[in-house]
């Protein structure tokens, strides 16, 4: 057992736990992180391997059911349609994520005042705004100024130049302006040039399997190593249990197993969870005591509930000529948020974004032309496999899932971790807005692929291994009654334990959220860091 | 006749035969001779660099071997890898009816062993080599793709 007790312990070293340990660091506090991965090695990174492919099926894969490596745990979701994405390192899931990078906009932070449906946070797009700009300038993104998506007041102005559309891309922004609707380069938390000693994108095209070059801003190479610089501390292998209560009901540590699995417990003043939107209500609900058997911080009921993927369908076109959509980095070209705001003749709340997707590889090209019915096996495969191969452009559905009580996290009755810690169970199903949110958007990326010269389409009209974005399992509000934590993340039951990742959403948006994730976690950070003094009080 | 019998996913050279002969079914050789036969893939060592990642394959692909030859058994005709070519689309047609899973788990196997091939990725006139560290160059983009979208105005709402 230590007895050492450190003044802030985080739990987490994905996107949200890494920008606060990074904030926190210069207050000189006594500082850990556990972190139940390890350290990726870029030179062990698929990419570097001409199976890189093969490996994104394989030890690279999204699903920790499917990877089954010693960090992961697994997440029975068999009551889910969409199946649960994540990676367990240093970085979290930002390691294998494509880096889109945008932000919410300002009507996502009020979609029950404006449209009826979801709740308000607790704060609005401008009170954001700055720690967006600051986390932008951390991770180095690339974009574009002057998006006619977002306020020009306070101004969004990406620090690098945006990344290559390539011929793919150009040949959609075509599409695009056929039809006179939005887009633009997509924000993207991958460097365009070099960029606080790190290299730029090489359009290598592996972005999802991890980036071997380094241009990608997964945490492990942009908050950490200067956090680490600092003194924060960060030790690996380490699975969290639970979160352990003193006499007076504040939280006073947590119960882990180590690298070797010995069980210990590590001490601290104030406790913050950065597990994401599935880690976080997982060590909630397996924290019961006396005083809180429910879950620990789960007055309100909600830990685990409302949970809120983002729906994504995927319409892929075929185009005749060649468009080398191999180059590039893999989910970051072009987004488009013509269908993002509330429409009542459509016949659904809220919205969508698209995004372009490159080309397939020759191993996916394959795996997909098979899943199209479009590539025969015997004599007619090769002359079928040309038809296809650099000759595809994807386009994904973003849609804004609403929060529902009854789309849980939850813990399994039976499944486990490699600890012996229940395994957490998803029950999810697709709402009704969304069904219809989401075949609107899929009749639109046909029509835009149409546009774009494409001469057949293939759709999926909810993709299953879509489940990266994991929020609103813990989230935040003013009222204790209807919420997790307050604004500043803090949980209404115990003040000195904090949640500052995606589990805090109150409502989705329809954009990938890592960047608002941080911003929001530094946004924390600053608020913990004004009020030292009176942290718990 | 595959030896199933107390090594159920043991690849012996009976199942590496039939292996060889429903890989190059799946995917033969092209016609102008620049792509091999998928066959290739067993003795190139790339489909046991495959089981090794993902494991759980071996089992299902060699009941569905052993199945093939089974079935072949059944017709008279020894084993899968001595039938004819249109024989052994026939038996593998009725081994895809009595085991829907066997097909598609051989052709991903299929696939994605074939597909990451030096020689093939060559065949195909595409650069056979690691992505990284040598990456692709990318043309500048052309800023006045997006004029019309300027022109557009202000597209979020006030809240």
């Amino acid at each position: 057992m230590s007895e050492r007790i450190v003044d802030v312990l985080i739990v987490g070293a994905g996107a949200s736990g890494a920008a606060l340990a990074w904030t926190l660091a210069e207050t000189k506090m006594d500082i850990l992180c556990l972190e139940q991965g390890g350290w990726m090695k870029q030179e062990e990174f698929p990419s570097n391997s001409i199976d890189w492919e093969l490996r994104r099926l394989a030890d690279f894969g999204l699903s920790p059911n499917d990877r089954k490596l010693p960090a992961d745990y697994p997440v029975n979701d068999a009551e889910s349609p969409i199946a649960v994405s994540m990676f367990n390192a240093v970085g979290g899931s930002t390691i294998l994520f494509a880096g889109h990078f945008p932000r919410l906009r300002p009507s996502d932070f009020r979609a029950r005042s404006l449209d009826g449906v979801g709740v308000d946070w607790p704060l609005d797009y401008r009170t954001l705004a700055p720690f967006y700009d600051l986390n932008e300038r951390m991770t180095g993104v690339s974009g574009l100024a002057g998006d006619p998506a977002y306020p020009a007041d306070p101004p969004k102005r990406p620090p690098l130049p945006p990344l290559p559309l390539g011929k793919l891309g150009e040949t959609l922004a075509h599409g695009f302006n056929r039809l006179g609707w939005h887009w633009w380069p997509s924000d993207s938390a991958i460097i365009s040039e070099p960029w606080e000693g790190r290299a730029p994108c090489i359009n290598a095209g592996t972005c999802l399997a991890g980036c071997a070059q380094g241009a990608k801003s997964s945490t492990d190479v942009t908050y950490w190593p200067p956090a680490l610089r600092s003194g924060v501390r960060l030790e690996t292998g380490c699975r969290v249990r639970e979160v352990t209560l003193d006499e007076n009901g504040l939280a006073d540590g947590v119960i882990y197993y180590d690298a070797e699995g010995v069980e210990r417990r590590q001490r601290a003043h104030v406790v913050v969870l950065a597990c994401n939107g599935i880690g976080t209500p997982r060590i909630l609900l397996n924290s019961k005591s006396k005083l809180f058997p429910d879950g620990l911080a789960n007055r309100s009921g909600l830990v685990g509930r409302n949970l809120m993927f983002h729906p994504y369908a995927m319409v892929t076109g075929l185009f005749d000529e060649p468009l080398e959509g191999y180059k590039g980095a893999t989910g970051c070209c072009i987004m488009s948020q013509e269908f993002y705001e509330t429409d009542a003749a459509r016949g659904f709340a809220r919205g969508y974004s698209f995004e372009i997707l490159r080309g397939l590889g020759p191993v996916f090209t394959a795996l997909m032309g098979f899943g199209w019915g479009r590539l025969p096996w015997g004599a007619d495969h090769h002359r079928s496999y040309a038809e296809i191969f650099d000759r595809t452009a994807g386009l994904v559905v973003i849609g804004e899932d609403l929060p529902e009580e009854t789309n849980t996290v939850t813990l399994d009755p039976t499944l486990v971790d490699g600890s012996g810690i229940p395994a957490p169970k998803i029950t999810y199903r697709l709402g009704e807005n969304s069904e219809r949110l989401m075949s609107h958007g899929a009749a639109r990326a046909k029509e835009l692929l149409d546009a774009a010269g494409a001469r057949e389409t293939f759709a999926e009209p909810l993709l299953r291994v879509a489940g990266w974005h994991l929020m609103g399992t813990a989230r935040m509000g003013t009222d204790p009654a209807t919420s997790v934590v307050n604004e500043w993340g803090r949980c209404h039951d115990v003040k000195n334990l904090f949640v500052v990742d995606g589990s805090i959403f109150p409502t989705a948006g329809a954009v990938n959220p890592t960047n608002t994730i941080q911003a929001l976690a530094l946004r924390i950070g600053d608020a913990m860091k004004r009020n030292l003094t009176n942290l718990l009080d | 006749m595959s030896d199933s019998g107390g090594n159920q996913d043991g690849f012996t050279p009976a199942r590496e035969r039939a292996l060889v002969a429903v890989l190059d079914e799946i995917i033969p050789a092209s016609a102008d001779g620049r792509l091999p036969g998928a066959g290739f893939t067993v003795a190139a060592g790339l489909l046991e660099a495959t089981f090794r990642l993902l494991p759980d394959m071996r089992v299902p692909i060699a009941f569905g071997l052993d199945a093939l030859d089974r079935t072949a058994a059944t017709r008279g005709r020894g084993c899968f890898a001595d039938l004819s070519a249109e024989e052994r689309r026939g038996v593998l047609e009725e081994v895809a009816v009595a085991d829907p899973g066997f097909v598609p788990t051989l052709m991903f196997l299929a696939y994605v062993s074939y597909y990451a091939d030096r020689g093939v990725l060559e065949g195909l006139r595409f650069e056979a080599r690691p992505p990284h560290p040598l990456g692709h160059a990318m043309a500048p983009n052309d800023p006045s793709l997006l004029e019309p979208v300027r022109s557009r105005g202000r597209l979020w709402r006030e809240a």
